[in-house]
């Protein structure tokens, strides 16, 4: 195994199109150089070193075949020394992330890091990169790709589940009840520290102004379409469908829009159509209290809209029996 | 051939689809930057180089605001009820128009006082970044020992919108939230409170997690460039990605933080207080002029100090050692330091007038009520 220790050699220096840390057809590129590996250390080999390992999910025998082979790459005294030996031991470990073992430059280029910013970082000097450390780099990097391809189901599992969790936030601001801004703040302190709890399928009512049209149901006369907002004091709302845009609710409710003084009542909400029932007391003892139907403005458009197509479905008719009265044919 | 990946973050304003290759945005900034050094780029884009990915969140503000928009038209003029006219009257003022709400504070408002706006801005910004992460592994995975570096260049109020999802993200430990969550409300592990498609994302996780045992997914950032760092002031989650940590790895291995000496948003957001928290933290202070808005995204990055840790960790090849001491030796030079761009030929008095203006804007209170009226009062001055 001596021949391995023949020291990586360099290519190119100082050439116009250097590489950066990258490994790249078999040679490592680092330092503004390219750099030859010892042929049992390039990607190629370890790779097929490797294979039947990495097949198999066997990665803590990936990373036992990349660390022997670099153990045995080495001299003796390079094997001892202190990067060396911490290099070894966390390939063998196989424990720390993927971007642990990125070999990365200073900022002024004229260092490689792995191990950045931990206490065992490992400084290669690119004034005078000594002819094992283009293999310890190499093999860094090779780690790094393992760790990460391990990680891979991880990785895609956390990306989906981020995108589900995205997507329920992004459709009950969109597509639930609107929130006014203090129940936009109140339904908020319900959630969790941690994002990724699965969102409340239900949602707090607050003092909330609904726009509706108000009906006494005991006098057609005093029974003024009257254009009125209720206020909903508290009220819960559930949702039905997992895009938020589904939801029955209920909620207590004050109104004043009407010549008969304050009513209270409940409304019950399906969608964006409520209906609700509220009671006026009466303010003299001469008038009795008074119960009001609370119609919500999307309800009543939706029932102008049936009696505008329930009046324009009368007119086609009649059109077609005078048609045929007259002897037209429809 | 994989590329590195750099995220954007927006901070403050309105920033449509796109907003990074906008003439005043971070990519043309940085186009720019890479002219100065024409040996080192051949006239060759950061896009050349780097897989570019813009990360948006402006749009979840522009639906809150346009729900409190149609709820107050929704309401009745003469409801009954004075307030709820005081409500119409005040979100009708703002009408819609996010450039009237951004310059009295609005976005940093909606992010720090509604926890539904936060985390769904959050979890926007975790999800292009874990999706591409996975996306990037995954395409590495025919090349061996090719290994992609992620990066994330955010800015103003983007600093804190990142670092808080980068904090979600990287200290998810699954299979400890799972049994957390499960002590607290069983019927959500269970599944059975979860529709199909949840459960099935639920169940995917946690298979995840099990592949992965006893310590989070890593974001695995190579580094965080804090441009404009308001994070001491807003931050909305319990702790600071930059700690973050896993068996002596810190989640992201570098971190630049970035500020302006007379940028009234870091010193009111206590960014430019330049802490030194950990070890591969750099503090970067610019002093440069060369527009009156120098808190903008572009003026920053077109510093020397600025590209340089991003053009040298990142573009390999072409940013080399011999680049790297002509941007410190253009760092130093009085045209970065001082006054230059278009704001070049301004005379001494002037100089002195802005510098002033500029330092008036920073108060010693660190608030989010202070730093709203300094924005205010920022953007004011803009425009006289």
């Amino acid at each position: 195994m001596k021949g391995m220790t023949v020291p990586a050699i360099v290519l190119l220096l100082g050439c116009a199109v250097a590489h950066g840390a990258t490994l790249d057809n078999d040679s490592l590129a680092m330092c503004d150089r390219v750099f030859r590996l010892t042929p049992e250390l390039r990607p190629s080999a370890l790779m097929e070193a490797a294979a039947v390992d990495l097949d198999s999910g066997r990665f803590d025998r990936v990373y036992a075949t990349f660390a022997s082979r670099l153990d045995a790459a080495l001299t003796t005294t390079n094997r001892t020394s202190p990067a060396a030996t911490r290099l070894l031991a966390n390939i063998r470990a196989g424990t720390l992330p993927p971007h642990a073992f990125d070999v990365v430059p200073s900022d002024d280029k004229q260092k490689e890091i792995i191990f950045e910013s931990r206490a065992d970082q490992i400084e290669i000097d690119c004034a005078q990169v000594a002819p094992h450390e283009p293999d310890m780099a190499a093999v860094a990097i090779m780690t790094g790709w393992v760790l990460g391809q391990q990680l891979l189901p991880a990785l895609e599992a956390r990306a989906r589940f981020v995108a589900r969790q995205s997507a329920a936030h992004q459709a009950l601001l969109n597509n639930g009840l609107p929130m006014w801004p203090w129940e936009l703040w109140l339904n908020g302190k319900r959630l969790g520290q941690s994002d990724w709890e699965p969102l409340f399928k239900t949602q707090w009512v607050l003092m909330r102004p609904t726009a509706g049209i108000e009906i006494n149901t005991r006098s057609r006369a005093e029974g003024d379409l009257e254009a009125s907002v209720a206020i909903e004091p508290l009220g819960l709302v559930r949702y039905r469908s997992d895009d938020y845009s589904k939801w029955w609710g209920a909620s207590l409710v004050v109104t004043s829009s009407t010549r008969e003084g304050i009513g209270l009542g409940a409304l019950l909400r399906w969608n964006n159509l409520v209906f609700g029932v509220t009671r006026h007391q009466a303010d003299s003892p001469a008038k009795s209290d008074g119960t009001f139907v609370f119609i919500g403005v999307e309800l009543y458009q939706l029932i102008t809209k049936k009696r505008e197509d329930f009046e324009t479905w009368k007119d086609l008719q009649g059109r077609r029996v005078n048609e045929l009265l007259n002897g037209k044919t429809p | 051939m994989a590329k590195n990946v750099l995220f954007f973050v927006h901070g403050i304003g309105v920033h449509k689809i796109g907003w990074i290759n906008e003439p005043d945005g971070p990519v043309a900034a940085l186009n720019a930057a890479m002219d100065l050094y024409p040996a080192c780029f051949a006239g060759k884009e950061l896009s050349d180089y780097l897989d570019l990915v813009e990360i948006r969140y402006d749009d979840i503000f522009d639906t809150v605001l346009k729900t409190w928009q149609n709820l107050g038209n929704s309401l009745p003029a003469n409801g009954g009820f004075d307030w709820t006219g005081e409500v119409q009257s005040l979100l009708q003022s703002v009408n819609g128009n996010r450039e009237t709400f951004v310059r009295y504070g609005g976005d940093v408002l909606l992010y720090c006082g509604f926890d539904l706006v936060a985390r769904a801005v959050r979890l926007r910004v975790s999800t292009i970044i874990a999706t591409k992460i996975y996306q990037a592994w995954l395409a590495a995975g025919g090349s061996p020992g090719r290994v992609p570096r992620f990066a994330v260049v955010a800015h103003s109020l983007g600093t804190t919108v990142a670092q808080d999802a980068l904090y979600q993200l990287a200290q998810a430990k699954w299979d400890d939230d799972l049994a957390e969550v499960s002590a607290k409300r069983p019927a959500l592990t269970d599944n059975a409170a979860l529709s199909g498609r949840d459960k099935a994302a639920f169940d995917s996780v946690v298979a995840g997690s099990r592949a992965n045992p006893d310590k989070p997914i890593p974001v695995g950032l190579s580094a965080l460039y804090l441009v404009s760092n308001t994070i001491p002031l807003l931050r909305q989650v319990d702790g600071d990605y930059a700690l973050v940590q896993s068996g002596g790895t810190f989640d992201c291995a570098r971190v630049y933080n970035i500020n302006h000496a007379l940028d009234p948003v870091s010193r009111i957001g206590g960014g430019a207080a330049n802490p030194n928290p950990r070890p591969g933290w750099t503090n970067v202070t610019v002093r440069h002029i060369h527009q009156r808005n120098i808190h903008g995204f572009g003026h920053y990055l077109s510093n020397p100090a600025v590209h340089a840790p991003i053009f040298a960790r990142l573009i390999d090849p072409g940013f080399t050692a011999g680049c790297a001491q002509s941007a410190a030796a253009l760092a130093q030079a009085p045209e970065w330091t001082g006054f230059g761009g278009t704001l070049a030929g301004l005379d001494q008095q002037a100089r002195q007038i802005l510098e002033n203006e500029l330092r008036g804007l920073i108060t010693g209170e660190s608030s989010v009520a202070a730093l709203r009226a300094a924005i205010e009062q920022f953007i004011k001055q803009l425009g006289d």
